[in-house]
């Protein structure tokens, strides 16, 4: 019984995996001047044209290479679009991935191990794209998450030079806040963004347990259902942080009602001191009237402790915006070199560092660049990337953690659930997870 | 036997490559997806084996998907009656002697053009800017709460936006039904007052029986698989509440990544889907003018 | 009871002795208000008009307001970004060929499957019915790799194809509603003056199709005009994008450029409108032979 049913596995595994295997012909592969076409799935939220123009350039300095820019359903995650497009068998030569999506296309993905620019990441980029050992994934740029500020409204607040690093626990910031709404500003905003709240803010509970190890065993613990969250120390301390920034959110008359449009509105208009967002949402304040000069804005930690020497409360958090990968399933190998040279294209020439920093704004992953990121909150996650002030967030939690758990972060910020209702609904979630 | 060869030849002339068509591409391809429901394939892997039952019974388990279905119920059962009302009572005012018809048709015939995701955009944009600014203007309290903040009100904010949808697309069919009657019938049908009142009731609604068959038939199926205004809207917030059926299925399968429980979900909505169009267009069409 | 029985020989009564002189007044009352209707009817359309021609600060700004200082920037921006005029070629070319498609195959086989009285006639039938009850979410990942499998992917006729397999079903169903009221004495007529099957379908019966026709006509090239997922996956180069793939590429996860996004909408609905416009005189003309029958 068994065995029939792994040969009938066997049949549907060949129609559905091994036709994809044809591929694209031949010709379609070169252009009629003999370059390699090839097709590029990149860029990300708010920098469309100039990922367009930037692949312009590209094959304007490199003519043996064709590259085509794939259009993606930006208001999708990039692993679904994959599914469909590894479905359909139409798969770019290069296409972005999140970070925590690379080991699930590791199968189908060129190893870049060997690559120049794999040598300038930094560490923890490159282990963010690594499965294995074996680097699969470039980082498209960094990106900062953490308290952004406006240091305009907080100098005001505080009557002096604003320095990030003296806010070293929470009772230092709660003085701050205090002191701002004082000044009579709203001193933050929180967005009730399920992919902000669990994807970014919540991690910091398994982020904060320690390292490699000690994160994995506190995710086991969760897993079987062991984990005391009402007892847990990270958890309560999160969350205490948490209750501190709805008590002086911008919105706390009306906690849900936010929007990413709204709440983003509001900052650049200089409504609020704090937002916690990443620097990945500048493209959008500065269209909205933020100034780029000078360092008008800037980045911090969320503190998670009344302990001035807890190393989590000095560090905000660094990650890939998106990984670059390069297909081998349905792309020739000449296609995947033709793929490699837009990377090194991307990391070492001139052009390319131009398009990663000054057009998009984005944090060098690699630390060959030189360049300054062209936005304040950037700058500031550039230089907190170079003085090690930062850290790097876990990776593999299971694909639905930001939509489930995002949902109960918001029920908490409406008042639907307390603490202990929070900690039971993330205590019964990771219970279903294997 | 010589009929049915001459049915065979008549067929494929007639019926071949449409039947072609739906078999090889619709008929195929819920046959595979029916097989991978007993399947652990996860959307993207090579690899996949036989489980058995156990994503039906997952799905049996999964209580947030008899909720949303639950939802849905309510939800079809409002849009059903609001949209086939409003675009009735649309119809009717467009059809017969009416100065402007063309430009008044082309008019209602607008909001139509504006296709499933976009137009989720744009009622996102009305209900979390437009609405909370005229609530602000006019001071109204209840206007100027962001709808998609309250799962009360972003669940009629859902509706609102189907019905305004759905309406203009069976706008076109009961036109089309009307159109059809005698002249005479929508001319009496006309006069305002009570006696016109009387003759819609008692002549007009049972002529167009046929046509409200199709268009309720129309409704129940759409609005049960609504799920790109769903996305767009409300994206199942505040915290999951306003989360239909067909999201549910898709969030499943594609954002928890358990394709064949998704996808099993999907199959058991289909046969109640089935089963409601079915008696819905049995009964009507027994109470329907018979032709 | 007796009151239905009553208000009906009433209203009966009613249209011989009102009908010439109402009719104007209440004509133009009525249009009157449909006017009205449809100002709140067609306001979030009028709002993305609106909204079309302000800046995107200004679109936060004050999103009900008309536009302080109406510019065009967002049309130039949103036509470079679209290359419309290709777009907008290629969304025609393949909107127009896959609801002539449908159309034709779509009478015919209606015209068959209710016409003959044939079991097989009847399962083919309620299996195409039944399949406009499947969430596409059940077909769409099996539909995709069989697509791809089979190569139909990388050839851009083939989207016309998966259209015509998809959009059968409705437009036989819609067909077959309306044939069934044809009398059968028309066919059988046809069929005694020498006319085989075929003869009589495209002489006699397809003409008296016209106004069902044109419906089924709008709905499917509305359908087609918007849809995203197929030209998403089967057109990847942009030489290829129909108009809404370009319209959505102003949406986004963190961010929408909501003035272009706008303007894009208000270029891609324009030429629909138009064409609408355009056929409605055939429209009327057609449905109006189609009720003298």
């Amino acid at each position: 019984m068994l065995r029939k049913s792994s040969v009938l596995a066997a049949g549907l595994t060949m129609l559905l995996g091994a036709c994809s295997a044809a591929g694209p012909s031949g010709d379609s592969s070169t252009a009629k001047d003999g370059a390699v076409k090839f097709t590029g799935f990149v860029g990300g939220p708010g920098i469309l044209t100039q990922t367009q123009d930037a692949i312009k350039v590209f094959n304007k300095e490199n003519p043996q290479y064709q590259m085509t820019f794939v259009q993606g359903q930006l208001n999708q995650a990039p692993y679904q679009q994959l599914l469909t497009m590894y479905a359909s068998g139409n798969v770019p030569t290069i296409f972005v991935v999140d970070a925590g999506d690379v080991a699930k296309v590791a199968d189908k993905v060129v190893d870049l191990s060997g690559e120049k620019w794999a040598q300038e990441e930094y560490p923890w980029a490159r282990q963010q794209g690594a499965v294995d050992g074996k680097v699969l994934a470039a980082p498209q740029s960094a990106t900062g998450i953490g308290l952004a500020f406006n240091r305009k409204l907080v100098e005001a607040a505080i009557g002096g030079a604003f320095d990030p690093t003296t806010i070293k626990t929470r009772s230092d910031l709660a003085a701050l806040f205090a002191k701002i709404k004082a000044a009579g500003t709203a001193p933050v905003i929180v967005s009730p963004l399920p992919w902000l709240l669990a994807g970014q803010f919540l991690t910091k509970m398994y982020d904060a347990q320690g390292d490699d190890s000690a994160r994995a065993r506190f995710i086991a613990q969760l897993k079987a259902g062991t984990a005391d969250l009402a007892r847990d120390k990270v958890f309560n301390g999160l969350m205490d942080t948490f209750d501190l920034t709805l008590k002086y959110n911008l919105n706390a008359a009306r906690p849900i009602a936010g929007t990413i449009d709204t709440d983003a509105k509001a900052f650049a208009d200089g409504k609020a001191a704090f937002w916690f967002i990443g620097d990945y949402q500048w493209p959008q304040l500065q269209a909205l009237g933020a100034s780029p000069d000078g360092d008008g804005y800037g980045i911090m930690p969320v503190p998670v402790s009344d302990d001035p020497t807890d190393p989590w409360n000095q560090k905000v958090v660094a990650t890939s915006s998106f990984m670059m990968a390069i297909d081998k399933t349905v792309n020739t190998p000449a296609q995947q070199d033709a793929a490699k040279a837009y990377l090194d294209w991307y990391v070492h020439s001139a052009s390319g560092q131009d398009f990663m920093v000054n057009k998009t704004g984005g944090v060098p992953a690699y630390r060959n660049v030189t360049l300054q990121p062209s936005n304040p909150i950037g700058r500031m996650v550039a230089a907190d990337l170079q003085k090690d002030r930062t850290y790097t967030p876990i990776s593999g939690l299971p694909a639905d953690h930001w939509n489930v758990l995002g949902d109960q972060m918001i029920k908490y910020m409406a008042g639907k659930i307390d603490r202990a209702g929070l900690a039971k609904a993330i205590t019964a979630y990771w219970k279903t997870q294997k | 036997m010589r009929r049915s060869w001459n049915n065979i030849g008549g067929f494929l002339v007639f019926a071949g490559p449409s039947t072609f068509a739906f078999l090889s591409i619709t008929i195929v391809s819920f046959l595979a997806g029916l097989i991978l429901t007993f399947t652990n394939w996860n959307g993207l892997s090579d690899d996949l084996s036989f489980v058995g039952l156990s994503n039906y019974a997952v799905a049996i388990a999964d209580g947030q998907f008899w909720q949303s279905l639950g939802l849905t119920a309510l939800y079809v059962v409002v849009v059903v009656v609001l949209a086939n009302a409003l675009a009735f009572a649309l119809a009717y005012g467009l059809s017969g002697r009416i100065r402007f018809r063309g430009a008044l048709r082309a008019g209602f015939f607008t909001p139509n053009l504006i296709g499933g995701v976009i137009l989720g955009f744009i009622w996102y944009f009305i209900f979390s800017q437009g609405v909370v600014a005229v609530g602000a203007a006019l001071g109204i309290d209840a206007l100027a709460t962001p709808w998609l903040a309250s799962p009360t009100l972003a669940f009629w904010a859902l509706v609102i936006a189907t019905v305004w949808q759905v309406a203009g697309f069976l706008v076109v069919i009961y036109l089309a039904g009307l159109t059809t009657l005698p002249r005479d019938v929508l001319e009496a049908a006309s006069i305002d007052g009570a006696g016109g009142w009387a003759w819609m009731r008692s002549v007009v609604l049972p002529l167009m029986r046929p046509t409200f068959t199709i268009c309720v038939f129309l409704t129940i199926g759409r609005s049960f698989m609504t799920y790109d205004m769903n996305l767009t809207l409300t994206n199942g917030g505040p915290y999951g509440s306003t989360e239909l059926v067909a999201m549910h299925v898709y969030q499943k399968a594609f954002v928890s990544q358990q394709f064949g429980t998704g996808q099993a979900e999907a199959l058991v909505l289909f046969l109640i889907v089935a089963v409601i169009s079915v008696l819905q267009v049995s009964v009507s069409r027994r109470r329907e003018v018979d032709l | 009871m007796t009151v239905q029985m009553q208000s009906r020989r009433q209203a009966a009564e009613v249209p011989a002795a009102g009908r010439p002189r109402r009719r104007r007044s209440s004509g133009l009352s009525r249009s009157g208000g449909m006017f009205l209707v449809l100002v709140a009817y067609a306001a979030p359309v009028l709002l993305v008009v609106s909204n079309s021609l302000k800046s995107d600060q200004e679109i936060l700004d004050d999103p009900l307001g008309l536009p302080a200082s109406p510019t065009l920037h967002n049309y130039t921006e949103a036509a470079r970004t679209m290359y419309y005029l290709g777009a907008f070629w290629n969304t025609l070319v393949l909107t127009v060929t896959s609801v002539v498609v449908l159309c034709f195959f779509g009478s015919m086989t209606a015209y068959f499957l209710t016409r003959v009285r044939w079991r097989f006639n009847q399962v083919v039938f309620y299996l195409m019915i039944a399949a406009m009850l499947l969430p596409f979410q059940v077909l769409m990942i099996p539909m995709i790799k069989l697509l791809g499998s089979t190569g139909m992917l990388q050839q851009s006729w083939s989207i016309v194809y998966i259209y015509f397999a998809t959009g059968v079903p409705l437009a036989v169903f819609m067909y077959a509603g309306f044939i069934r009221s044809i009398p059968r004495e028309m066919d059988e007529a046809a069929m005694l003056d020498g006319c085989n099957r075929l003869q009589t379908f495209f002489r006699v019966v397809l003409p008296l199709l016209r106004p069902v026709t044109l419906t089924i006509a709008i709905l499917d090239a509305l359908w087609i005009w918007n849809d995203f997922l197929m030209p998403f996956l089967v057109l990847r180069r942009p030489e290829q994008r129909t108009l809404t793939l370009a319209t959505l590429a102003f949406v986004q996860s963190h961010t929408t450029d909501y003035g272009p996004m706008m303007a894009a909408l208000v270029l891609t609905v324009l030429p629909i409108l138009v064409a609408y416009l355009f056929m409605q005189r055939h429209i009327v003309e057609g449905l109006t032979k189609g009720a003298v029958k």
